[in-house]
């Protein structure tokens, strides 16, 4: 541009670009597939209720004795739930990316951040020790997750179908093997849970994680795994996700604590992935 | 005694051609759009678009973020905040160019609604 182009810019010439501006916002606008959108999180909001439910079971309104003396994992059991829960925010990004025109709703995030204070607050008293209601978990548990369904389906109603849609086709040969090597990372997890030394082989499974979030936008990273998902995909790390998470709760806070529970625990967390991604190869 | 300047001076080069104006509305404050559906929405081609993202890119006034979905690569763009607070000032010159207004320089802030 040269400098005095500026200078010739007369009010038709403004009134244009304000036009031009006028017409692509429109069409930036009309192109969000809010539907789309809602459902991640709507997903997220359930995931997020299942882990926070699955934390207070586990180390709420506990003793310091009766957590670091659950069974013999302790807080490492918190590794179990943290992993299948960014595994799916990283998946979740996936199918955000799919949806081409992004927008971020910031009264979602307002009232998420404002739902986990009930959850944080109980965490801490947790800690220090401090006994409270049982009921008051639920409250925790729930905040976070109904203003984001509430949301999210109210945005969701208003929505018309987005102008262009993206087809969906079977996930590839790489996607594939990627699903069933996260079904056996979500299974080995659930079984090494129930071993002596969880502790140390939690650490592993953490370090794991870390490179799998690390090559988030590499065409291995776990959002471009989540855009090639199908219906039958997601269904499937729907069930692994809450198998591990009840393999958790068994593990931590039942006498069911043996290496023969977690092994025949572990093995129903990584099915259904695996066999998702083989009956991927079949069809 | 505020000085009054023409509202040209809020103009910013960086934002005066059609393309690039139309990039940073459709973007808009909190959208994030990938580059094939940008360049449907602005009817434009490639390499008007690549050209006009590498002088915003150089203005400073969007993000690019590259990733994949379903293993082929993708390139996403979003308004940055300086971008963000150009447009608000740009937008402000030229409605007061569009209506024969002047504005005072004191109101050239990037707090202005645009």
């Amino acid at each position: 541009m040269k400098p005095n182009d500026t200078d010739r810019l007369d009010a038709a010439g403004a009134a244009r670009l304000l036009e031009a501006g006028a017409v692509a916002s429109a069409r930036a606008d009309g192109a969000v597939d809010r539907r789309v959108l809602a459902r991640t999180q709507c997903g997220i909001a359930a995931a997020m209720l299942i882990y926070i439910s699955a934390f207070l079971l586990l180390f709420g309104n506990q003793t310091q004795e009766a957590v670091s003396g659950a069974a013999s994992g302790g807080y490492a059991y918190a590794n179990v739930l943290l992993i299948p829960f960014l595994v799916l925010t990283q998946l979740v990004m996936g199918v955000r990316d799919r949806v081409r025109v992004l927008r971020a709703h910031r009264p979602s995030l307002v009232f998420t951040l404002i739902g986990l204070i009930p959850f944080l607050a109980l965490a801490v008293l947790s800690v220090f020790g401090v006994s409270y209601p049982w009921g008051f978990n639920l409250v925790a548990a729930a905040a976070p997750a109904v203003p984001m369904v509430w949301l999210g389906l109210k945005s969701a109603r208003r929505a018309d179908p987005p102008a262009t849609t993206v087809a969906h086709t079977e996930p590839g040969r790489p996607a594939r093997i990627m699903t069933a090597s996260l079904g056996l990372y979500l299974g080995l997890t659930g079984m090494l849970a129930a071993f002596n030394g969880f502790a140390l082989t939690g650490l592993g499974l953490i370090t794991v994680l870390i490179v799998l979030l690390a090559l988030f936008s590499s065409r291995w990273g776990l959002p471009s795994l989540g855009a090639a998902w199908s219906t039958r995909e997601w269904t499937a790390y729907a069930l692994s996700f809450t198998l591990l998470v009840t393999l958790a709760v068994v593990l931590a806070r039942t006498p069911w604590n043996t290496p023969l529970v977690g092994v025949v625990g572990g093995m129903p967390v990584a099915a259904p992935l695996v066999v998702a991604a083989v009956r991927g190869a079949r069809s | 005694m505020t000085e009054r300047r023409h509202p040209r001076h809020g103009l910013d080069d960086a934002l005066l051609t059609p393309l690039r104006f139309s990039l940073m509305a459709a973007l808009g404050p909190e959208a994030e759009i990938d580059f094939a559906t940008l360049r449907q929405l602005l009817e434009t081609d490639d390499s008007a678009l690549s050209k006009a993202i590498a002088t915003l890119r150089a203005a400073g006034y969007v993000g690019v973020r590259k990733g994949y979905v379903a293993n082929r690569p993708r390139t996403w763009l979003r308004a940055t905040l300086s971008g963000r607070a150009a447009m608000r000032v740009h937008v402000s010159a030229l409605q007061a160019i569009a209506g024969g207004l002047t504005t005072s320089a004191a109101s050239e802030s990037p707090r202005q609604d645009g």
